[in-house]
């Protein structure tokens, strides 16, 4: 059948193909980013954020994340914060390297009402977060799900309307500071999951954490901070 | 910082990862430079994913992150020219003519059909697998494929290529 062959034709060009010589991989530079990788994704997805925002009408955001390892065996644990998601919005006061102050071990949820101290996911960056803007009574649902433009899976978030009305009146003013206090951290149990920049307010009462390469991906995130 | 299976990793998946990137961005340079993040992002969750399929992971970043750059401006969505090519003249003349006739037509692709492409046939995956990993319907995938093929048929790039098979 001549579709076959043309697909055969096509899989043997792909096969084929040689893309010339190829240069030899920077293994000091890529780790060197990597290092760096907390800084440089919330700037990307900074920008990312602005497109989304555009294209959706309203209030969504795109946030990168980080994915926690889905906390040892996943049972529900009666002592956590009762009934609500592990996650908070809070604004970041601070960002500086991992150096004197090595990360807490502890995976604590620090009560919504006090500043907190975090570290990225990857362990490079210590953060001093304000109280939270919204905890996690203020998220009315969360749900992992394809991305419409096709590509990747994002995680929605969507507020109650207190929630909301909070998350709005925060970054209205984060939106009009200089990083990284333009800055929101989403914290969970002692880390910061992402920190994206804030471009402008957040009204809608939705946030979109895109970017998870799989939905596996995406559902692991939702289940590590569901009560 | 780590005890040397990263660099393994890496000096055994940049070569293919490296050619991926180029029929994706048809540029060596942004091909580089897509590796090279690809690669720094595997390496900030090297400790996790080590274990799991950090080749698959890394693909993902190649084929997903270039879909980031062309969403944060459609203006853009277009492959840039092909660069000039300073080693052709080391190469094979056959060689690099079909290089660039292979990248002129993917070029003529929408980035969609591009990632389909890619997945389905350099990469082998199933019309699910495919599915799953876009986040697309089974029958986006099918149709999609089917008018990236023919485009691809009739593109004059690859006539050569088309009409040698048919005969």
């Amino acid at each position: 059948m001549t579709a076959d062959r043309d697909a055969e034709r096509v899989r043997a060009l792909l096969l084929e193909f040689d893309p010339g010589q190829v240069p030899a991989p920077d293994v000091a530079r890529i780790v060197e980013l990597g290092e760096r990788g907390a800084r440089w994704r919330v700037v990307d997805r900074a920008l990312a954020a602005v497109v989304v925002a555009a294209l959706v009408v309203g209030a969504v955001v795109l946030f990168s994340h980080r994915v926690s390892p889905a906390p040892g065996p996943t049972g529900p644990s009666p002592s956590a914060t009762p009934a609500g998601y592990a996650l908070q919005i809070r604004p970041v006061l601070t960002v500086s390297p991992v150096g004197a102050t090595p990360c807490a071990t502890a995976p604590v949820q620090t009560p919504a009402a006090e500043p907190a101290t975090a570290c990225s996911v990857d362990g490079t960056l210590v953060y001093t977060l304000g109280p939270a803007a919204v905890a996690g009574d203020g998220i009315a649902n969360m749900q992992a799900q394809a991305d419409s433009a096709g590509g990747g899976f994002d995680v929605v978030v969507q507020l109650t309307s207190a929630g909301s009305a909070a998350l709005a009146t925060t970054t209205a003013l984060l939106a009009q500071q200089q990083s990284p206090q333009n800055q929101l951290a989403f914290y969970s149990r002692g880390e910061v999951l992402s920190s994206p920049s804030v471009v402008t307010a957040i009204v809608g009462g939705v946030a979109q954490i895109g970017g998870f390469p799989t939905l596996a991906d995406a559902e692991a995130f939702v289940t590590a901070v569901s009560p | 910082m780590t005890d040397g299976s990263f660099e393994r990793f890496v000096h055994e998946h940049h070569a293919s990862l490296y050619r991926t990137a180029v029929l994706m961005t048809g540029d060596p340079e942004a091909a580089q430079d897509l590796v090279q993040t690809a690669l720094s992002r595997v390496f900030a969750r090297w400790s996790r994913i080590r274990h799991e399929e950090p080749a698959a992971y890394a693909r993902r970043i190649v084929v997903n992150a270039h879909r980031d750059v062309w969403r944060r401006d459609r203006g853009r969505e277009q492959l840039v020219a092909v660069a000039p090519e300073p080693r052709a003249a080391a190469d094979a003349t056959g060689r690099v003519v079909e290089r660039d006739s292979v990248v002129r037509a993917l070029r003529a692709l929408t980035g969609r059909e591009r990632r389909v492409v890619v997945l389905r046939f350099l990469y082998d995956l199933s019309e699910a697998e495919t599915a799953s990993e876009l986040g697309m319907r089974v029958g986006t995938v099918k149709s999609t494929t089917h008018r990236a093929i023919g485009k691809l048929r009739s593109s004059a790039d690859l006539a050569a290529a088309f009409t040698e098979e048919t005969r």
